[in-house]
């Protein structure tokens, strides 16, 4: 039995029982129906909703990079020399509503490019780790969102929603795919140092309405303490005699109602039990090598970057662990309208906001995409780097930008994208997406897609409706997936 | 040629399949369609493909994948996946496949539930006949429209069984059966013997006690209602005397509201960034609990629901004296806000989408917000429906209202208000008398009109005075006065002539007549007309204001509510708001974007002042938009709430203007009654001026006197008034004086009202339909009304229509009301309703396992008035209920789900009864009922924690406390691993443990077995059995001897610790002596004259307690860096619980402050874990720049009276405070005495477990005014009181203090990796320690008993009641 069970939607072992006495053995015939030409799926662990992914999978895990707050498009993966040109003209089209409405002229950007890696793909000095790896990376720049809102595009960016309430894609990727490590959650959010949920909360991390063994667990990679209540608070034999005890009186009852959901509760304190030795085990980095650490920047004295590193090693340990969806969060850094929520909201000093985070963020993620490399895991490891909007072409006051969610950069890396490409455009102010555009919806469907999933395919049925991640939308952005055309 | 290509397609099939099948299979030409071939396809297989299929597959408007399904030769043909359909052979028809959900990607009906079994295998078995179909030409454009329209769809799906009427039929069982005669178990058994089960047996009389009081009451028995109650069942009407007991507990209220709660998605904020609190929506929660223990009908309070700011007459709460149908609309404002959106129409479109959601689901069972796009995929709602719905909620608006009667609010009204006029009569006529000096005060005073500004009344007077000085003439210098005089009165009608998109002038009644008038404060029909004035309620004046016409909310006092709206104006193009207002400071004025509540920069709003002035808010981004204007006084604005009693605003004209367009003023208004006498003669000298204007000010109070003044002669008056030059002073007054005493007397007496969040009526609307629900494509307007499947006829209130709405829910011919909430009803009682899906009775829901049954309880429930009560005690008299949850082998055989029940379902407890039952097992429940939100960590029952949206109760989500967002009427139950860890590792668990065992223990004479018997009684509700005692018994004996091992190893350790300590001390000491011999510095070793303290922080690498246990955590970006705890105004730094209590006490630090420019920031704080309790060292809180022992409420603070910190900004200073036993507290800075000590009522006891020390914040919540911004070099926590020799010691020690980084550098190479080594020993063996042994200091026969206790709460008995 999985150490999560939903006693509600779980069939029960009796009725599976009295099902297959009853020779229908519809399960079976389902999957062996589902085997079709595409390629050949893959057999998922227990507790997975799908029963084989839709097809062969390119990515069996999911590390998703949150840039909470909004990173600058134009300043970090798609340089517009026009804006340089033009600095301090007014802008020659309309500008849309923004949330501070202190709209002012064309801005430069602060920052230089250089073509990076054999692709050349030009990358702000702000990220030059990230450059050495430009290789691997799957850019987007025609990226889109409808909401210009931290906390309803944070919602949107995670849920395919706006509001609160609905299932989170880690929650998703966990709920369909199952995880493979059965003393760990399958979706896991890792935070360190001053890094907190982003606006909207720990919502952002809901199973929504799937089964809540599905939810975000948030693990703080830094201190004793990782998840809520996972230290034992007394010597571990006490422990394990009280639980030995507990079973002599669980076992008679569990015999007097027969009630399946008392068994799994039962077995439930046997996977914490195990999830207390589990999670140190996790968190426990002397065994990384000193180089590692170095990669890494675990030991670097910037306090932030540190901690960051702290998420992106823990990441790659919870890959090698089975963890099929794990979220990184950034730490803050109060620049600008930076907070510990939104740390690259730079409303105002862009530059030096950005230029911090980007500090924070740059080495360690540089150092897990190298390291997964060279561990043979990059391959089946997707890495999604994105935040909830970009930032708008011109100021907002004397130095910052605003949100713009009408085109800005994501990229992808491992988990068979096609590395090196560029896929769609913004228009020459780098101001609304033109070419190619692409949603969040097309996002998670690429996501689910090189998991195996058709995002069309993985429902949950909630309401008076069929749900999935991508609502009624999505598309699969074939162009930056290996194998497609050049 | 497409046709033709079909027809000869169609041909040559039907030919080549007539060869082909001729010998084995009937072959059918459409001519020849035997009658039964014809029905079958008639009945079985037309309604599904008209229904299912058409509307994507049809021959004149849509054929997906060129499917054609409307016509036999279509079907044949089969589409761009080649054929469908092979006639006689179901084996090679891939519409099987499709249709049985097999084929990836093709799953067929799409985007819908798979069809029913049923109708698959009649699919089958058509493909087996040969497809017999009359359908042998394309249907034409009209058959099609006529087939697929909603009206037929409609048709059809009205015959879902939840949307046919109440019918009641009669079991078919015996009434005299043996088993029982109980309508419920009747229709039970009539379904147990179809499968030829048979009920089980009654459950014991312990588990029914446990069973009954957690189904209603949601608490465990005590041991002595257990054992009562447990004898009570066995005599005769014993278990309907629990019953009855229990129904009339006021626990029940508590127990049922926390359902509701679910069912309505109820929460105390709001969500988003921000998360803004609902403030005051617990006084919704409150009414339910009220409501549901007075047994209120379940029709009344769904009316109160919908609308129970409309009922006539509402139900009132008589001793109270609140109106609590209002309160009940409360839930209509517990929606999900966004964040300062830059769409706000798509916002409001979000939030109404939230109201319909929630009370469709939970008062019909239905899932109306599935056809805000397109009618439903499934049930009788087409997205008409859906915008008849949000016409009458878009026709409201985020209100907010006073929840008292008309009565008590208008307490004192009516003779405040006939006060009014004498009190007028009476100061007018002392004016009278002294506007006789004017003329010659004016003359002679200089000093009246040296200092005036330009806004005073004598400002003309004062350039005259200043042209004359100069040497002008008088006729020239006046000439100058009167003709800046005449230039503003033209500005000024310039601007009134001026172009506008809207102006409103309150003189007007018609002007008023459009706006929303809503509280006591505005209840009054027609403006003020001039020289309205208003009483002061405090203070040596006697009147506050004499006013211009307009509207005032504070006519007869501040207490009362006040809120004013326009109508819903669009403005295309760019303009601004202009607002001529006056009022108390946090009263507002704004306009609103689609009634969006909140504010933000692009929603702002402007604050009133304490005199007239024109507000303007720039509209011209909301451009294309449509807002409304909205004045408030402070507690009454719809979401952005100030809790100020006392707030009025005043206002004259609000215009909407061309943006930038000339700026309106006010000045020089006042003037008019003065230089309008003078235009008509002018002066010839100052005399003659001053002689006017003392005219101009008498006649003015002789129009007041009389009630005709001009708005300029009360201006006038009121500047008068406000200048001294009329008496405004009580005592100046004479009679005056008594009668506003009696004025203030009685308006004393008006309560403060309370208010809710509510919803205001606005204009009704008609929505337009949002095509696909894309609110920026408007389609056709909808007229407001019901679902029409149940009512179809438009609504034509000029109401929003919310009163209709309440009485279609409640219709008697509407099937789903009462089905739905008897299924609610039976879902908590019996662990699964009728229908499984309670908030569902649609296609997609389950359906109903007893629909017999269901349909008599919903007839039922309406002959007896809807009375919950009655309906909870119907069920659980019934034997069904009380049947023993141990299934039998042929129940488990037959009925392995229990669908059917023959046996109790056993049913794991909600969170809030496990949290409950904790409480009340461990002796810590507070069963105080009703009042404010309270956070987890109170002894107070779940349904009163705080719900807020962004940060719920960890305890409760983990055990499925539901997201607040969407009706919830079944919540998920699931097993996950941190429930398992909470009642493993919580420390809060632990210690509840121990409460109660220290209670149990306390009794000594006890005998374990008895104390074994007595916590099963109190946990479980039941006796525990012999083996069990011996088991229980055995465990704690071994675990006694575990902890006393414990204790053992554990001094061991600490004095190998203490050694090893001491070696590393030593070492250091030598370096440190070192070191200060090197710079000169007197070394004093260890100083012996100072105790040691129990916390010492010296940050030096981190904020770790470097001699106990206290170690800090750094929060909200709080860091330590080169030797000091580093705070910013946000960060801040919280240790570990303390293990001792601690009443005297001392708090030291040495800080170093970031500015002086701070206030209330605390340096260092000894505080009850929530920071309800603290003392501390505080930075300017009562008085700038002065050191305090801060506490809470200041209930032990006084002010020292010490000098103004000058120089902790350039210089870390040292703070002691110390408490002593006896109450006294006494201050210190750097060694020496700070100000006065004084003697205060403490100390206060800080309990071990439950006390923390905290740094950087005067006191938890960490946030405002009590954050530090400064740096704190090192701090000590003593638990007793310094003497003021060991303060000076311990000050001068900073002055000696050496870092341990400069000690280390000093040692050798080998000194030092040994100091490493030693310090990382001790710091294992620390940890060791930690874990060895309990924090909590109890003795080892308190924690083995405490150790049994923890496992009985970790027993699956404990959660899941049988």
């Amino acid at each position: 039995m999985s150490m999560y069970d939903d006693l509600n939607s779980t069939v029960s072992r009796r009725r599976m029982l009295q099902r297959c006495s009853n020779g229908f053995g519809a399960m079976a015939l389902a999957s062996m129906l589902n085997q079709t030409a595409i390629a050949s799926p893959d057999s998922l662990p227990v507790g997975a909703a799908l029963k084989a992914t839709h097809h062969a999978p390119k990515a069996k895990h999911v590390i998703f990079c949150y840039m909470s707050g909004g990173v600058s498009a134009i300043d970090s993966f798609d340089p517009k020399p026009l804006l340089n040109r033009d600095h301090g003209k007014p802008m020659p089209v309309k500008i849309e509503r923004t949330m501070f409405n202190k709209n002012g002229l064309i801005m430069g950007s602060p920052f230089e490019f250089t073509p990076a890696g054999e692709c050349g793909m030009p990358i702000s000095n702000m990220f030059p780790h990230i450059a050495k790896v430009a290789d691997e990376l799957a850019l987007v720049r025609s990226m889109t969102s409808p909401l210009s809102e931290h906390a309803q595009a944070n919602f949107f960016m995670h849920t395919g929603f706006p509001v609160m309430g609905y299932p989170t894609a880690g929650a998703w990727a966990a709920y369909g795919l199952g995880t493979e490590n059965q003393n760990l959650p399958g979706y896991i959010v890792l935070q360190s140092g001053s890094a907190t949920a982003p606006h909207g909360g720990v919502s952002l991390y809901s199973n929504g309405f799937l089964p809540a063994q599905h939810q975000g667990s948030i693990v703080k990679a830094d201190q004793a303490e990782a998840i809520r209540n996972i230290r034992p608070q007394e010597a571990i034999s006490i422990q394990r005699r009280r639980l030995d005890f507990v079973k002599q009186f669980d076992e008679p009852f569990l015999k007097d109602s027969s009630d399946v959901q008392i068994e799994a509760a039962i077995q439930n304190y046997e996977t914490a039990f195990r999830m207390q030795s589990a999670v140190p085990d996790l968190c426990d980095i002397s065994g990384e090598t000193k180089q590692t650490l170095e990669m890494y920047g675990v030991d670097s004295p910037d306090v932030e970057m540190s901690a960051y590193a702290r998420q992106c090693l823990l990441a790659r340990r919870l890959v090698e662990r089975g963890v099929r969806f794990i979220e990184l969060s950034c730490l803050t850094r109060k620049i600008g309208a930076g907070n510990a929520p939104n740390p690259w909201d730079q409303h105002s000093e862009l530059e030096k906001g950005h230029r911090a985070m980007a500090l924070q963020v740059d080495q360690p993620i540089g150092a897990l995409i190298q390291d997964l490399r060279s561990r043979g895991l990059l391959d089946e490891t997707l890495i999604v780097w994105a935040g909830e909007f970009g930032r708008t072409p011109f100021s907002q006051g004397s130095n910052g930008r605003d949100h713009n969610p009408y085109g800005f950069s994501i990229w992808m890396a491992g988990g068979g994208v096609k590395g090196g490409t560029i896929h769609g455009a913004t228009d020459e102010l780098g101001y609304y997406a033109i070419e190619n555009k692409c949603s969040i919806y097309d996002m998670w469907a690429t996501v689910l897609h090189q998991l195996g999933v058709n995002h069309e395919e993985l429902t949950y049925r909630y309401g008076g409706r069929d749900f999935r991640l991508t609502d009624v939308h999505g598309n699969v952005i074939q162009e930056i997936l290996d194998g497609s055309p050049a | 040629m497409r046709l033709l290509f079909i027809i000869i397609t169609a041909f040559l099939i039907t030919a080549f399949l007539c060869m082909l099948t001729a010998a084995t299979l009937p072959c059918f030409a459409v001519d020849v369609l035997t009658n039964e071939q014809n029905d079958f396809f008639e009945a079985r297989i037309r309604p599904v493909l008209v229904e299912q299929c058409y509307s994507c597959h049809n021959s004149t408007k849509q054929a997906d994948a060129s499917l054609e399904l409307d016509h036999r030769p279509g079907l044949l043909e089969g589409g761009d996946g080649g054929k469908i359909v092979v006639p006689g052979k179901p084996l090679e028809s891939r519409l099987l496949a499709i249709l049985r959900h097999e084929i990836p990607g093709l799953k067929m009906p799409q985007g819908a539930a798979k069809l029913d079994k049923q109708v698959i295998a009649d699919f089958e078995k058509w493909i087996e006949m040969g497809l017999p179909d009359p359908r042998d030409r394309p249907p034409t454009a009209e058959e099609i429209d006529k087939l697929t329209s909603w009206e037929v769809v409609l048709e059809k799906r009205k015959q879902w069984w939840s949307l046919q009427p109440v019918r009641e039929v009669s079991p078919v069982s015996d009434v005299n059966n043996a088993w029982s005669p109980h309508l419920v178990d009747r229709f039970i058994l009539d379904k147990l013997q179809e499968k030829q089960l048979v009920p089980n047996n009654p459950a014991d009389a312990n588990t029914l006690v446990r069973r009954l009081y957690f189904a209603l009451v949601g608490l465990p028995p005590t041991a002595k209602e257990s054992n009562h109650w447990v004898a009570e069942l066995s005599r005769p009407h014993g278990y309907d005397a629990l019953v009855e007991h229990l129904l009339n507990s006021p626990h029940f209220g508590e127990r049922w509201a926390r359902h509701w709660m679910d069912w309505i998605r109820y929460a105390d904020s709001h969500g988003s960034e921000g998360d803004p609190s609902i403030e005051n929506g617990w006084l919704y929660r409150d009414y339910l609990i009220r409501a549901l223990n007075a047994d209120i009908p379940y029709d009344q309070m769904v009316r109160e629901h919908m609308a129970g700011d409309l009922l006539e007459p509402p139900r009132i709460d008589a001793v109270q004296g609140v109106n609590e149908s209002l309160i009940a609309t409360a839930h209509w404002r517990m929606v999900f806000h966004g964040f300062s959106p830059t769409d706000a129409l798509d916002e409001k479109v979000r939030f109404i989408d939230d109201q319909i959601n929630t009370f469709s689901k939970a008062f019909l069972g239905l899932t109306v917000s599935c056809a805000r796009c397109h009618d439903h995929k499934f049930d009788a709602i087409s997205q008409n429906d859906y915008y008849a719905l949000f016409g009458i909620m878009s026709s409201c608006r985020p209100g907010r209202s006073a929840i008292e009667t008309p009565e008590k609010m208008g307490l004192n009204r009516k003779v405040l208000h006939e006060l009014k006029p004498r009190i007028r009569e009476s100061i007018s006529g002392v004016w009278l008398e002294s506007v006789a000096t004017l003329r010659d005060k004016l003359c002679r005073d200089d000093e009246l009109w040296k200092k005036v500004d330009n806004k005073s009344v004598l400002f003309p007077w004062a350039m005259l005075e200043k042209d004359l000085s100069k040497g002008l003439s008088f006729a020239d210098a006046w000439r100058n006065q009167s003709d800046v005089w005449e230039k503003s009165r033209t500005d000024r009608e310039a601007v009134s002539r001026g172009q506008v998109l809207q102006r409103w002038n309150f003189a007007r009644p018609d002007d008023l007549a459009s706006w929303t008038r809503t509280g006591v404060g505005l209840y009054d029909n027609e403006p003020s007309t001039a020289g309205e004035f208003v009483v002061d309620i405090s203070g040596d004046n006697a009147l506050l204001g004499i006013y211009p016409a307009g509207i005032y909310s504070h006519r007869v006092s501040n207490k009362h509510p006040a809120r004013l709206t326009s109508r819903d104006t669009k403005i295309d193009g760019e303009f601004d708001l202009w607002l001529r207002t006056i009022g108390s400071p946090l009263s507002s004025a704004r306009f609103v974007v689609h009634d969006y509540p909140r504010k933000g920069v692009v929603f702002p709003t402007v604050d009133c002042k304490n005199q007239w002035q024109w507000q303007k808010l720039d509209m011209s981004y909301w451009s294309g938009d449509t807002i409304h204007v909205e004045l408030s006084t402070a507690a009454d604005a719809p979401l952005l709430v100030q809790n100020e009693p006392r707030s009025w605003f005043g206002v004259r004209e609000v215009m909407i203007a061309p943006k930038g367009q000339s700026v309106p003023t006010d000045s020089s208004e006042h003037l008019d009654p003065w230089f309008e006498i003078a235009a008509q003669s002018p002066p010839h000298s100052r005399e003659d001026a001053a002689g006017q204007f003392a005219t101009a000010v008498e006649f003015a109070i002789q129009a007041w006197q009389k009630g005709s003044a001009t708005d300029q002669q009360a201006i006038l008056l009121d500047l008068c008034m406000k200048q001294d030059l009329l008496p405004s002073k009580l005592d100046e007054l004479g009679d005056a004086k008594d009668l506003v005493s009696e004025y203030r007397r009685l308006e004393g007496e008006i309560p403060v009202p309370t208010r809710v969040p509510t919803l205001e009526e606005t204009d009704s609307r008609t929505q337009a339909l949002y095509v696909r629900g894309d609110h920026k494509k408007p389609g056709d307007e909808v007229s407001r009304g019901f679902l029409s499947a149940i009512n179809a006829s438009p609504y034509s209130t000029k109401q929003s229509g919310r009163l209709e709405l309440a009485e279609d829910i409640l219709r008697n011919d509407n099937p789903l009301t009462r089905r739905v909430i008897v299924n609610r009803l039976w879902h908590h009682l019996f662990g699964r309703g009728i229908v499984g899906t309670p908030d569902n009775f649609g296609r997609l829901g389950h359906l109903p396992s007893h629909p017999q049954l269901l349909d008599h309880l919903a007839a039922r429930f309406q002959s007896q008035d809807g009375s919950l009560k009655e309906m909870i005690r119907y069920l659980v008299t019934s034997k069904t209920w009380q049947l023993s949850s141990r299934p039998s082998s042929a129940a488990i055989q037959a009925d392995p789900d229990n669908n059917l029940l023959s046996h109790s379902h056993v049913k794991r407890l909600e969170a809030e009864a496990i949290r409950d039952s904790l409480l009340a097992v461990s002796g810590r429940l507070d069963s105080t009922l009703y009042g404010k939100p309270v956070s987890g960590d109170s002894n107070r029952r779940s349904v009163y924690l705080r719900v807020t949206r962004n940060a719920l109760d960890p305890f409760l989500r983990a055990f499925d406390f539901p997201e607040p967002f969407s009706a919830v009427g079944r919540r998920d139950v699931t097993n996950v691993p941190a429930q398992s860890l909470t009642l493993m590792n919580d420390e809060h668990i632990a210690s509840m443990a121990t409460s109660w065992m220290t209670v149990l223990l306390a009794d000594k004479a006890t005998a374990d077995d008895d104390r074994v018997r007595s916590m099963f009684i109190d946990a479980l509700g039941r006796t525990a059995n012999r083996d069990e005692i011996e088991l229980a018994r055995r465990y704690v004996e071994s675990a006694k001897q575990t902890y006393a091992a414990i204790e053992t190893q554990a001094t061991e350790l600490e004095s190998q610790i203490q050694n090893r300590q001491s070696a590393i001390d030593q070492r250091l000491a030598l370096g440190r002596a070192q070191i200060l011999v090197e710079s000169k510095v007197k070394p004093a070793i260890d100083d012996p004259i100072c105790p040691p303290p129990i916390g010492r922080w010296d940050f030096e690498s981190s904020a770790e307690d470097i001699v106990g246990s206290l170690h800090a955590n750094l929060l909200k970006g709080a860091t330590v860096n080169a030797g000091a705890l580093i705070v910013d105004g946000k960060g801040y730094a919280v240790t570990e619980p303390l293990k001792q209590t601690l009443k005297e006490k001392t708090l030291e630090a040495w800080l170093q402050l970031d500015s002086f420019d701070q206030h209330g920031g605390g340096v260092m704080s000894v505080q009850s874990s929530t920071g309800g309790l603290f003392d501390a060292i505080v930075f300017a809180e009562k008085r700038d720049g002065q050191w305090i022992a801060g506490s809470n409420n200041f209930h032990r603070t006084q002010s020292f009276g010490g000098p103004t910190e000058t120089e902790a900004v350039s210089r870390p200073v040292h703070i002691a405070i110390v408490y002593q036993l006896h109450g006294k507290v006494i201050g210190y800075r750097d060694g020496k005495p700070y100000g006065e000590p004084y003697q205060s009522n403490g100390p206060l006891e800080f309990k071990a477990g439950e006390t923390i020390v905290s740094f950087g914040v005067r006191h938890l919540p960490a946030g405002g005014n009590r954050m530090l911004k400064g740096r704190i070099l090192r701090a000590q926590l003593y638990d007793r009181a310094l003497n003021p020799e060991q303060v000076i010691a311990s000050a001068q020690s900073i002055a000696q203090y050496v870092s341990d980084s400069q000690i280390l550098a000093s040692l050798s190479e080998t000194e030092r990796k040994q100091v490493e080594l030693d310090r990382s020993q001790v710091k294992e063996w620390k940890s060791r320690l930690e874990k060895l042994r309990p924090k909590n200091g109890h003795s080892s026969e308190i924690m083995a008993w405490s150790d049994l206790a923890r496992a009985m709460f970790t027993f699956k008995e404990f959660i899941f009641v049988k």
